[in-house]
């Protein structure tokens, strides 16, 4: 499989205050720590893990809406980190991004033709009638009614928007598209209609995803490749349908754990692996390993030393030292 | 079900919202009842009108525009310990309607008989206040204990749902918990005056996956230790799977199929519940299969379709769906759905357990 993004190496830090409301001490915030991965043509990768794990920044930073602290983002041979602003606009184009909350992605006082229309606009694609008839094929294409073109999103329930959404990042007909979170603000009937249509895209338009997601069955469902994070670090990676018979990492045993199966027989009976407490911080974390705070497998070594991601035979990689 | 084993009934609640577009049907002639010493799950999409039905409970349903316009909500009397407003007899004998009762008597049965957990944490506790302050006040409020023995009583609940030091944590304020530990004061609080009747609205919403599993894991350790019906609402009938021993399915204001936990989800009874269950993936699946969504999107309560308000998503609507509202059926033990599909003339569907 050719290779269509490449991430080496990545870190992004934040700075954030830890002086309190009036003193002034800044201190770093490892959003994202040395995380390197690759995603193959045509391929979807579901990026998981908790709240402040860093998936979303991973997310910002390949599209370009933060500027990675260090490392490389490769996107079909180009390094995006040392392009200038104008080549970077014209890659991005073809890197685009569905966003969480359809009710605060779309703005509020345009029309859906304008949302969806302004990226080509914005790339001078066309002639006005030329892309009026593409925004309402594109509409067609995500399951709205084409004449709906001058309504606003307020007229929208959240499924549509995420529609219009998709519809505007399908607008440069793009190559590569993460997917932050696109159904975890929607009703239980209504993700599988989007999911659904994520796949349809894909088939038709060879589309490649990044799948950002803390619904593990969700994710499970829809990617190829799972990768976990924890802390800004990448735990596990595997197949998806691999991860869930065989995960080696403590974390990643723990998170499927976690998830809730949809049967009385089978819930009823199920021996948890619950995790104690919450994530510890990010501008301070564990020495060694990051995960060995609530590892229920924990050794003096995890504090000591941190774990390499090593590759366990094809393609199944874990960073732990006890994972065999 | 045993008559003595009831500890509430709602009967025909009907709750209206008068808003300048129109009027909303949040709730329409709901009727439910909770066994004492029972799970019982609610599920349902936003809109369903699942929390609504509980507020209405509780009598904290804003008005206006709310308005609750008809039913009663039976709790059981001796509970209550109002024997002068307890029906005398017929089947409600010895229970007190809960919207009968003055602003001043539901204050002594909200957190003392009913308590809440609330979906967000981080919203309902007050940043202003210590932990302590705020465990405490209901007890002392309704007369259970003095200041002291109220903190005694506070810091052991505070133990029992896994906060570390809490002696010391007494002395915090909410945002030094992280929203987990929040869920967990949340718990502890409802359960301090140890209520009859502990309603949680979507208890583990706002919270991560594992955190998730903490707090499911602590309801169920509880739900053996102590002796109080929980009413878990939720959205996802997974959550509901592991807890609940009967499972409410809701949809546009009412209930569409009621049943005991194992009879849902082996043999459900609406195309809505099955659908639910067949848009949702599965973690233990082996192969990657499609999903199979439901179609369109809920009603709009403003103006609800005529008829069955799922006819215009149903794979399977008839023409009498589209006309006129089935009734709850009974189709099995304790198993009732609201669907012509169970009529005797209804044409068999495949996966679909007929009973008429």
């Amino acid at each position: 499989m050719d290779t269509i993004l490449k991430v080496e190496h990545l870190k992004k830090y934040f700075a954030v205050n830890v002086g309190g409301p009036f003193a002034r001490h800044m201190a770093s915030l490892k959003a994202v720590d040395d995380v390197s991965f690759e995603v193959g043509r045509g391929e979807t990768v579901g990026l998981v893990g908790e709240t402040g794990c860093g998936k979303t920044t991973v997310g910002r930073t390949i599209v370009g809406l933060y500027a990675p602290t260090a490392g490389t983002i490769t996107y079909c041979d180009e390094n995006l980190c040392a392009l200038t602003r104008e080549a970077m606009r014209k890659v991005r184009s073809k890197l685009q991004m569905i966003f969480q909350d359809p009710y605060a992605s779309l703005n509020p006082r345009m029309t859906v033709g304008n949302i969806v229309e302004e990226p080509m606009d914005i790339f001078s694609i066309g002639t006005m009638a030329e892309r009026r008839e593409r925004v309402q094929e594109l509409l067609r294409t995500v399951g709205l009614n084409p004449e709906h073109i001058n309504r606003f999103p307020h007229e929208f329930s959240g499924g549509q928007r995420q529609r219009i959404g998709i519809a505007r990042a399908l607008a440069m007909n793009p190559e590569f598209i993460v997917a932050d979170e696109p159904i975890s603000a929607l009703d239980v009937s209504i993700q599988a209609q989007i999911v659904n249509m994520l796949e349809d895209l894909q088939q038709n338009l060879g589309l490649t995803y990044l799948f950002i997601a803390h619904d593990l069955a969700m994710v499970k469902h829809i990617s190829d490749r799972v990768i976990v994070l924890y802390l800004g670090k990448i735990v596990e990676v595997d197949e998806s349908k691999d991860i869930y018979k065989h995960p080696l990492h403590p974390y990643t045993k723990a998170l499927l754990s976690a998830v809730p199966i949809p049967d009385p027989r089978i819930e009823m009976q199920r021996q948890r692996i619950v995790l104690k407490g919450d994530l510890p911080s990010p501008v301070n974390p564990p020495s060694g390993c990051h995960f060995r705070t609530r590892c229920p497998i924990a050794q003096p070594i995890c504090a000591e030393q941190e774990p390499e991601l090593r590759d366990m035979g094809s393609g199944h990689m874990v960073s732990c030292h006890f994972a065999s | 079900m045993d008559e003595n084993n009831v500890l509430m009934r709602i009967q025909g609640l009907t709750t209206n919202f008068h808003t300048y577009a129109g009027v909303v049907h949040a709730v329409d002639d709901m009727t439910l009842t909770i066994p004492k010493d029972s799970v019982v799950g609610i599920v349902g999409e936003s809109g369903s009108g699942k929390s609504v039905t509980m507020m209405s409970v509780m009598r904290l349903i804003p008005s206006p525009p709310g308005r609750i316009e008809g039913g009663h909500v039976w709790f059981d009397g001796t509970a209550l310990r109002m024997p002068d407003r307890m029906e005398k007899d017929g089947p409600n004998k010895g229970m007190v309607d809960l919207l009968s009762l003055s602003a001043e008597a539901m204050m002594k049965v909200r957190g003392r008989h009913i308590a809440m957990i609330f979906q967000d944490p981080m919203v309902s506790l007050n940043p202003v206040l210590t932990i302590g302050l705020q465990m405490t006040e209901s007890m002392v409020v309704h007369g259970l204990a003095t200041n002291k023995e109220a903190w005694k009583r506070a810091v052991d609940m505070l133990a029992l749902v896994g906060i570390p030091n809490p002696e010391e944590r007494m002395r915090d304020y909410p945002h030094q918990y992280s929203g987990g530990m929040r869920q967990r004061v949340m718990i502890a609080m409802a359960l301090s005056c140890n209520p009859e009747l502990v309603i949680a609205d979507e208890p583990t919403t706002s919270l991560d996956v594992t955190v998730q599993a903490q707090i499911l894991e602590l309801m169920k350790e509880l739900k053996v230790k102590l002796k109080s019906s929980i009413i878990i609402i939720s959205h996802d009938l997974s959550i509901v799977a592991g807890m609940a021993d009967k499972v409410v399915v809701m949809y546009a204001g009412r209930v569409l199929e009621e049943a005991n936990v194992y009879d849902l989800y082996e043999k459900p009874g609406h195309p809505y519940t099955m659908g639910l269950m067949k848009s949702v993936p599965r973690l233990d699946a082996e192969d990657r299969e499609r999903l199979v969504p439901i179609e369109g999107s809920p009603p709009d309560l403003l103006a609800p379709p005529i008829g069955c308000k799922f006819a215009p998503r149903c794979k399977y609507a008839m023409n009498i769906c589209r006309e006129q509202e089935p009734q709850l059926v009974t189709v099995g033990e304790g198993h009732r759905a609201r669907c012509f599909l169970h009529h005797p003339t209804a044409p068999a569907v495949p996966g679909f357990v007929k009973v008429g």
